[in-house]
């Protein structure tokens, strides 16, 4: 004799074509001794109903123009902003440490530690495209997005130990010699980057975490 | 029909395939294609997902962002459909992360049209698009899935690498949490 849960199963099966018609018949048998059961399929129904209709009514409102649009002006914007930032980047750590400022090692860090900036964050938004769009059969998608946020996750707390590290010892530089500028352009970097680190990716990382919720089971 | 999965049989999907790897204007064409069969469904999954339609638009747009650059890498290991919706599913899912401030309803979304009770609906769906948010995402992402019409249970679980039967079990227990969730409000 199926239990209760059993049926609620069924019940859903029911509800998506999925139940055969022997099954439908001792179904209906149980529901009409079970007032549980079909509480159940009428939540169940209920809750179908209002998730399609609710999806018609926005099918109806969206103005599918200006989202084509949209879509064919995002293909480009990615790549323009990462140019831009890149640029921006290299930019400002050649234009402060070089000219008049800058010993003939200055605009070398500098150079170096923006390409680290910009190699870093560009990983970042590489990996991320490369976990969204890679497909693993047979390997459960729910446990995949965590694993990957667990792997950002780790990426993100190296981050918060090297580049700290690397503005201490611009820091010192900047403050123990006459190069001061040449390293404080560098330092200044690691810890804009730091801070950025802590108060954008973290925060994004958790709510990202707490918007999965735990695992099934757990 | 909202959502109502249009098929791209598997000799369609070859040729769209080849044509992406053509480069230059076939692969725009055959994008196109992807696009104009999918857009539908994945801004419904999105809207399930999220609860909000600017949300779902954001859940669209990026996830065919993706789709256009990973096409020319996707080999066929799957159905191409059940590729777009994974990308989908983990668009929607993360999606909540990258909000400050998440505000439970979207005030533009729009209510059920119920012409006699449309107060009531309106209430009774506003709630249950905030319990659902309130789900944990393997129990929101089985029920968008089951939401989207056309989805069946052999795709939603090649969408959800897991077993049929697991998908079941979780759209059961989904409904349960569903119910407890939708008393406590």
């Amino acid at each position: 004799m199926p239990t209760c849960e059993e049926q609620e199963i069924a019940i859903d099966m029911r509800l998506h074509g999925a139940l055969d018609e022997c099954a439908c018949v001792a179904l209906d048998a149980h529901l009409s001794t079970c007032e549980r059961c079909r509480a159940f399929e009428s939540a169940a129904r209920r809750t179908e109903a209002i998730m399609h209709e609710g999806a018609q009514a926005a099918m109806d409102v969206v103005d599918w123009g200006a989202v084509d649009k949209a879509i064919a002006g995002w293909r480009w914007r990615s790549v323009v902003l990462v140019a831009a930032l890149v640029a921006f980047v290299t930019y400002m750590a050649f234009g402060l440490a070089g000219g008049e400022f800058s010993d003939a090692h200055g605009p070398t860090w500098s150079a170096m530690l923006a390409a680290l900036v910009a190699a870093v964050l560009g990983a970042d938004v590489w990996h991320r495209a490369r976990a969204f769009t890679r497909l693993r059969r047979d390997a459960d998608t729910l446990a995949m997005i965590r694993e990957d946020l667990e792997n950002r996750g780790r990426v993100l707390t190296r981050g918060l130990l090297l580049f700290p590290l690397l503005a201490m010892f611009f820091g010192w530089r900047a403050l123990g010699g006459d190069e001061e500028w040449a390293s404080f352009v560098p330092a200044g970097l690691c810890v804009a980057t730091t801070a950025f680190i802590w108060f954008v990716k973290r925060p994004a990382l958790a709510r990202a975490r707490a918007a999965l919720g735990r695992p099934e089971g757990r | 029909m909202v959502g109502s999965l249009p098929c791209l049989g598997g000799a369609e999907e070859a040729a769209l395939l080849a044509s992406v790897r053509q480069g230059g204007e076939p692969r725009r064409a055959a994008f196109a294609v992807v696009y104009r069969n999918l857009r539908e469904p994945i801004l419904a999954l999105g809207l399930h997902l999220t609860g909000r339609l600017t949300d779902a638009e954001d859940v669209l747009q990026e996830t065919f962002l993706l789709v256009y650059r990973a096409l020319p890498g996707f080999r066929g290991e799957a159905r191409l459909s059940t590729w777009v919706f994974q990308i989908a599913l983990r668009v929607g899912l993360q999606l909540r992360g990258r909000r400050r401030n998440h505000a439970e309803v979207d005030p533009e979304t729009p209510a059920p049209r119920d012409t006699e009770a449309a107060l009531i609906a309106r209430d009774e769906a506003a709630r249950l698009r905030a319990a659902v948010a309130d789900l944990p995402a393997e129990h929101r992402a089985v029920l968008a899935l089951f939401a989207v019409e056309g989805l069946g249970h052999r795709a939603i679980a090649e969408v959800l690498g897991v077993p049929e039967g697991t998908v079941w079990s979780r759209l059961h227990t989904a409904r349960r949490r569903l119910g407890e969730v939708m008393g406590r409000r």
